[in-house]
């Protein structure tokens, strides 16, 4: 078998401690990081999100292959972008102000990751400031905001309205979620979609980038 | 410790163990490590600084716990405490094995009993939930069960006071969002009780707050655990872990953290007032796997709630359950399985103050049928563990040897004596004989339901709140605009 057959074996076993070993060899072997994400590592989480959408994968089974593949690219970004390939897209995930109920926005932000987005976790109680200074320092162009309380999710329209202050509303489609927002909400508030769960976030995060 | 009195008749009720006296000593000297060796993150400089003073080591928000400054708070603390009616009376002995269902809080939506569909959860839906409570003999506390959604959100818990006690006179668990919440509910109730010193002296209000796990004590949390002690109104400090994402996947290392993260609620409150009421207990839940969600209806959760009321029963602290709840979004088999098997598993565990009854959806949504439903349920379950009195009148050996082969017990005046408070009398069970079900309408459980439901709504009636207090609490509203 083939290095890249066993580094895509290794993020299908969830195997993190073995990816950045392989990935190194393969790379030491004259595959380009290109090659490696596209042979390797996409071909390898499309797996595992397939499975996981059958219910044959588990959560944990799931953002553990994530992990695994996300150990591979802490490597490979860095030569990526020198070669000047841009990530698929680059998010900013946290939840609002006053929310600390980050579970939920822990698993999206994983799941991202191993559908092969960058993406910058701020954790609980982002500020709209905050999210701003985020999107800008990391060029992102998704951001991702999660709420669990009635009492939060009001500062979601706030952050919109701060980013279009900053200039950046064009640039950065705003996916929302949490228990008390769905659709009509995300409407309401001009975000650019609703997921409910990780699994259509990663979907609609895939949709918004492909425009 | 059993507090059989002596030259009594001891009678031996059901109730079940599922930890071993040594397993309840490890799972305790486990949870005492990892307070000393990792300890806790607290976000409150106040608390950090009681903590220090009363020889915690802190380490910017990190505090770690000598052994024997826990043990001193969980002997500290209150095997039990007396929580009254919003007159004054009938309390309810919070702790030992007494089992009391109640309320859960903050839902986001309603499932309509009139509809059937799901809607936003409505300030009515807060008062009928109280009503239909008050009128539930197995429902003996009251709590908000939802955010009401149809006033300023962050003025929702003011609101839900209002609506609860001008609907019951039960006791009441309360919660609040904020520190400023907090100290006008106790304004309220104080005027509720006729003065500060009668809440002080006859509680009817029992606050809730919660650590995040694993082992995180958030600084709003903090503050209202403070102001509670400082008042001696009794708190439950518990938290909502979810195994496998937020506490150990392991059952046991899942009690482990959050008996730790139960423990500094009890240190912190015992510090601040020694001999102050605290609660411990949570939702002690996993996470579904493969939906990512909290199962509310989870045998796993059954047997750890049951197996922290042993550990609680060793430390001699009131608890908080959870109970009489399901996944489902309907009221539906589903719903009557997971809420059977919860109700009997925390009577027999004897947890005390046991919430969520009317919970549905994963913490979601919330149901008036489900209250009326676990009510009796919670009446099957509290004749089972009122046990079989055996002594020489109950086990009738005279009547049975008068009555002799072949007799009948109909027309005995043993039977009549004993069948009421012997024998268990359904109110929503069907026993019909199939004839006289068709006849009356082939009603299922859930036509039954809805039926009582609209009954108690339609005919309840609740005293009015005295002037005093009612101004007190138009004027607290009349802050909130
Ligand atoms: C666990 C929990 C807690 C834990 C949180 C621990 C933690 N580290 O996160 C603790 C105990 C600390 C907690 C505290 C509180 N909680 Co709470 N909590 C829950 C509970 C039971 C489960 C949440 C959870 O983890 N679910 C599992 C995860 C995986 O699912 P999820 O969060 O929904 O995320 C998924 C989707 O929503 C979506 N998603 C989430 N974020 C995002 C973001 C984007 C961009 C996208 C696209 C998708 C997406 O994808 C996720 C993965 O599938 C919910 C009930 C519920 N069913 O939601 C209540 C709940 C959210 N809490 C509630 C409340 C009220 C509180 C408190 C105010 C309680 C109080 N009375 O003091 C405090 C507030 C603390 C604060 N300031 O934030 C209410 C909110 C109701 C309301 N009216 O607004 C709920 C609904 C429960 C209830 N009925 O009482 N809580």
């Amino acid at each position: 078998m083939s290095l890249l057959e066993d580094l895509k074996d290794a993020v299908i076993e969830m195997e993190d401690e073995k990816t950045p070993e392989l990935t190194q060899k393969a790379l030491d072997e004259g595959n380009t990081p290109e090659a490696i994400l596209k042979k390797a590592l996409v071909p390898a989480m499309d797996f595992v999100g397939d499975q996981f959408e059958k219910g044959k994968r588990y959560v944990p089974e799931m953002v553990l292959s994530a992990q695994a593949m996300k150990a591979a690219m802490k490597l490979l970004r860095p030569l990526l972008a020198e070669s000047g390939i841009e990530p698929k897209g680059i998010v900013v995930i946290g939840t609002v102000e006053g929310d600390l109920h980050d579970i939920g926005q822990n698993l999206v932000a994983m799941m991202l990751e191993g559908a092969g987005f960058e993406v910058y976790n701020s954790g609980t109680e982002t500020t709209a400031d905050e999210f701003v200074k985020a999107i800008k320092e990391h060029n992102a162009n998704i951001v991702g905001l999660s709420a669990l309380i009635t009492t939060t999710m009001t500062h979601m329209p706030e952050v919109i309205e701060r980013i279009e202050d900053a200039g950046l509303r064009d640039k950065v489609k705003v996916i929302i979620g949490g228990a008390p927002v769905d659709q009509d909400y995300s409407d309401e508030i001009k975000a650019d979609g609703y997921a409910s769960d990780a699994g259509s976030a990663v979907k609609l995060a895939n949709k918004l980038i492909e425009g | 410790m059993r507090t059989d009195r002596a030259n009594t008749a001891v009678q031996s009720t059901l109730r079940f163990k599922i930890l071993s006296e040594d397993q309840i000593k490890q799972i305790h000297s486990s949870s005492l490590e990892v307070l000393a060796s990792v300890g806790v993150f607290i976000d409150s400089s106040e608390v950090l600084e009681i903590l220090e003073n009363a020889g915690c080591s802190v380490n910017g928000k990190i505090a770690k716990f000598p052994a024997g400054l826990v043990e001193w708070a969980i002997n500290r603390a209150p095997s039990r405490f007396f929580l009254y009616d919003q007159k004054g009376e009938n309390p309810l002995n919070v702790g030992g094995y007494n089992t009391y269902f109640g309320m859960g809080p903050t839902l986001l939506y309603m499932l309509d009993h009139k509809t059937g569909e799901r809607r936003k959860f409505l300030k009515k839906d807060t008062a009928n939930a109280a009503r239909i409570a008050d009128a539930l003999p197995n429902i003996e506390w009251v709590m908000g069960l939802g955010t009401i959604s149809d006033v300023n959100s962050e003025h929702s818990e003011i609101h839900e006071f209002d609506a609860m006690v001008r609907n019951t006179n039960k006791p009441l668990v309360v919660w609040s969002e904020s520190v400023r919440g907090t100290k006008d509910i106790i304004k309220m109730a104080r005027a509720v009780a006729g003065g500060k010193d009668k809440l002080r002296e006859k509680p009817f209000m029992v606050s809730y707050s919660e650590p995040i796990s694993p082992l995180v004590q958030n600084k709003v949390a903090l503050e209202k655990l403070l102001i509670t002690s400082d008042n001696n109104i009794p708190t439950i400090h518990t938290p909502i872990p979810q195994g496998g994402a937020s506490a150990p996947a392991t059952l046991a290392g899942e009690l482990v953290s959050i008996n730790a993260e139960n423990l500094v609620g009890v240190v912190v409150s015992q510090l601040r007032n020694p001999g102050t009421p605290i609660v411990i207990g949570g939702v002690i839940g996993t996470m579904d796997m493969i939906e990512a969600q909290l199962a509310y209806g989870a045998p796993e959760m059954q047997m750890m709630l049951a197996a922290y009321m042993d550990i609680a029963h060793y430390y001699e602290i009131p608890t908080w359950g959870t109970g009489g709840c399901t996944d489902s979004k309907i009221v539906d088999q589903q719903a009557a399985m997971e809420a059977a098997q919860s109700v009997l598993y925390s009577s027999l565990s004897g947890a005390n103050l046991v919430h969520d009854p009317g919970y549905m959806a994963s913490g979601m949504q919330g149901s008036l049928e489900m209250l009326v439903m676990v009510n009796e349920i919670a009446r099957m379950a509290k004749f089972v563990t009122n046990g079989i009195n055996v002594n020489k009148d109950s086990m009738a050996i005279d009547i049975i040897n008068k009555v002799g082969p072949g007799g009948e017990y109909l027309t005995k005046k043993h039977t009549l004596k004993h069948f009421r408070d012997q024998l268990w009398e359904p109110e929503l069970m069907d026993r019909l004989p199939r004839d006289k079900w068709k006849e009356s309408g082939s009603k299922t459980m859930g036509d039954r339901i809805i039926e009582k439901v609209e009954h108690i709504l339609e005919t309840h009636k609740i005293e009015p709140l005295p002037k005093s207090a009612e101004k007190v609490i138009e004027e607290v509203l009349s802050e909130y605009k």
